[in-house]
């Protein structure tokens, strides 16, 4: 059915990783990349200095990619973790649904 | 499992390398950025129009190529040094399995059920079925339930050997006269190898190790099945 065509996903795949599955990677080369060119060009509207223009464009390029790579990583894996911790507090209830263990942890929790 | 021309990591079986291929990824793209920066450097050199000959000192830049990479050498110790605590935490172990490397097999014991032993050699290529692992697969591979802490106990009755399955993420070397410990965890089934990674003689590169990971029933029904036979 139509609904159910699903977009088929990017991959980019060098020496056997598809490297676009890694969390964060294409969002940081894109951010860091356009950043780049984008800072880099306005330096040389401002200024009509080509070669400065390259270094801040690449500056930019460089910190981008990096801060935003940083960050992206340590909020990802903050929400792995809650993520994990969610699942193993699920699974917990379905063990205990119904026995004393579970009306223990409510009163306690009430 | 490894294949021809595969230069990455496997793919992970178990948290702690899931772990290990985050950090890779992490220390890679840092090392790739500052390989970029050096390469941009360098190739900016081929535009330079002046030599300085009176050039003595730059405070400024000084500054920046010094405490720029103390920063990014933290970002990166901060989560290696995470990693490596997070491989030390004890946990309670549910099965543990004695490793003990010849020249050239490995021996396996779970003595936790009646000591069953057995020998694990790898299977010769003229023997192997069209659907066998080429220097890879066994005739007794060991058996272990997922989802359950294992704990391995490694040694070796010879000279050192090194057992090794990538995908676990684990290493472990055996020393003759020496008895050393780590733990792992398979989060799903299937079948894991690897290969003795310290050099031990002739056939070093001939002694496999292969890990079938099964259900906790699967591995019950086979352990009652060794126990009787």
């Amino acid at each position: 059915m139509a609904d159910d065509a699903e977009e088929p996903s990017k991959s980019f795949i060098i020496f056997g990783r598809d490297i676009a599955q890694i969390p964060c990677f294409r969002n940081s080369f894109l951010y860091g990349i356009s950043g780049g060119i984008g800072i880099g060009l306005l330096t040389f509207l401002g200024t009509s200095r080509p070669h400065f223009s390259t270094h801040v464009g690449f500056g930019s390029f460089f910190c981008g990619t990096i801060v935003y790579w940083f960050g992206c990583r340590y909020q990802w894996s903050v929400r792995r973790f809650e993520q994990r911790q969610l699942q193993e507090a699920m699974r917990q209830q379905a063990m205990y649904e119904g026995t004393e263990t579970e009306r223990e942890l409510d009163l306690k929790s009430a | 499992m490894s294949t021809w021309a595969n230069l990455g990591l496997q793919d992970s079986s178990s948290p702690l390398m899931e772990q290990l291929i985050f950090f890779h990824d992490h220390a890679l793209l840092i090392l790739v950025m500052i390989t970029v920066l050096v390469g941009y450097l360098m190739f900016m050199l081929f535009f330079n129009k002046y030599i300085n000959r009176f050039l003595l000192h730059g405070q400024l830049i000084e500054m920046i190529w010094t405490i720029l990479p103390a920063i990014i050498l933290l970002f990166i110790a901060f989560p290696s040094l995470r990693l490596l605590y997070l491989l030390d935490e004890i946990n309670e172990p549910s099965v543990t399995l004695k490793s003990i490397g010849h020249q050239w097999y490995w021996s396996y014991e779970y003595s936790d059920f009646n000591n069953i032993e057995f020998d694990s050699y790898m299977i010769p290529t003229n023997e192997l079925s069209n659907d066998g692992f080429r220097l890879l697969d066994v005739d007794n591979r060991i058996v272990l339930p997922m989802n359950s802490q294992i704990r391995i106990l490694v040694t070796a009755a010879d000279v050192i050997h090194s057992w090794t399955i990538p995908t676990l993420g684990v290493k472990v070397d055996g020393t003759p006269g020496r008895l050393n410990q780590t733990n792992f965890f398979m989060n799903r089934p299937g079948l894991f190898y690897g290969q003795c990674s310290e050099i031990c003689g002739a056939n070093h590169s001939f002694m496999p190790i292969v890990i079938e990971s099964v259900p906790v029933n699967y591995f019950i029904k086979w352990i009652s099945k060794n126990l009787n036979s």
